[in-house]
C-alpha cells in the first residue's frame, strides 16, 4: 500500500482546540500537521501545500465548514482532496448532511485526543485512492 | 495506534498528553472570561434593540459549547449549548421579549457557571 497519510490540514477558528489537535496528532510521528484559523486561510495554504487530507470545523467565522468544502470542490487543483468535519453539531441528520455535501466522514467534538490520530488514518485507509 | 510505537517514554504519552491538555484548558478559562465579557456586551445590544450582534452570540455560544466539553467542562458546555440554541432559532425580525427573556437568563446561567471555573482551584 503506497498511499499513506503524510498530511493534514487542520482548520478551526478556535484555538484551544486547534492546540490539541496539534497534539493529538502529533502523536502520530509519521504526520504532517499544518493548522488554521479560517476557511479563507485554508484555501490559500492548500493553494500553495495540497495536504492529503482536510479536517474541517463546521461554525467558523467568514467562509464556514460547508461553504469552505464547496470552494474546494470547485477548484480542479484541490476538488479531490478528501474532507473530514470536525464538529460539536453531530446529530444524525446532520452528520447525513454534511456527508451529503461531500464529506467523507464527520468526527463529533469532543473527541479522544488519544484516538484521533487513528480515527482520521482509518478513514483514510477505507478511501479508495485509485 | 500512537501509544503502541513501543519507543522508550511512549508510555508516558496519555499522562503527558493530559498534563499539556489541561494546561489548554487554564487558557481556555481565561479566555472563557473574556468572552463572556464580550456575550455580555451583545446581549445588552439586544435588550437595546440592536440585533446584528445575534450571529455572533450565536458563534461565541458555540465555540463554548465545543471547547468546554474538549477540556471536561460539561456543564459549561450544555448551558452554552442550550444558549447556543436558543439564540439560532431566533428570527431577528421577530424577535419576542420572552425570546430575549430566554437568552439572557440563559447566558446568566452560562456565564455563573463560567466564572465559577474560572475561579483558582475550581477548575477540572
Amino acid at each position: 500500500m503506497t498511499n499513506r497519510l503524510g498530511s493534514v490540514l487542520y482548520v478551526d477558528d478556535e484555538p484551544d482546540i486547534r492546540e490539541v489537535v496539534e497534539l493529538s496528532l502529533g502523536l502520530a510521528e509519521e504526520l504532517d500537521v499544518q493548522t488554521c484559523e479560517s476557511g479563507e486561510r485554508a484555501l490559500e495554504l492548500m493553494a500553495r501545500n495540497r495536504p492529503d487530507l482536510v479536517l474541517l470545523d463546521v461554525m467558523m467565522p467568514g467562509l464556514d465548514g460547508p461553504a469552505t468544502l464547496a470552494r474546494l470542490r470547485a477548484d480542479p487543483q484541490l476538488r479531490s482532496i478528501p474532507v473530514i468535519f470536525m464538529t460539536a453539531k453531530a446529530l444524525p441528520q446532520e452528520i447525513e448532511r454534511f456527508l451529503s455535501l461531500g464529506a467523507v466522514a464527520v468526527i463529533p467534538k469532543p473527541f479522544d485526543p488519544l484516538q484521533l490520530a487513528g480515527q482520521i488514518t482509518a478513514i483514510w485507509e477505507n478511501l479508495d485512492h485509485a | 495506534m500512537p501509544e503502541s510505537k513501543g519507543t522508550d517514554g511512549s508510555r508516558d504519552r496519555p499522562a503527558e498528553l493530559q498534563r499539556q491538555m489541561d494546561q489548554i484548558g487554564d487558557r481556555f478559562l481565561q479566555r472563557l472570561l473574556a468572552e463572556l465579557a464580550m456575550m455580555s456586551e451583545l446581549i445588552a445590544d439586544l435588550e437595546a434593540g440592536e440585533l446584528s450582534g445575534l450571529k455572533d452570540l450565536e458563534l461565541f455560544a458555540h465555540r463554548i459549547h465545543g471547547s468546554s466539553a474538549m477540556f471536561g467542562f460539561t456543564d459549561i458546555s450544555a448551558l452554552a449549548g442550550e444558549l447556543e440554541k436558543l439564540v439560532s432559532r431566533v428570527e431577528p425580525a421577530n424577535l419576542s421579549t420572552d425570546e430575549l427573556l430566554d437568552i439572557a437568563q440563559q447566558f446568566s446561567l452560562l456565564a455563573t457557571a463560567g466564572r465559577a471555573a474560572s475561579q483558582p482551584g475550581n477548575g477540572n
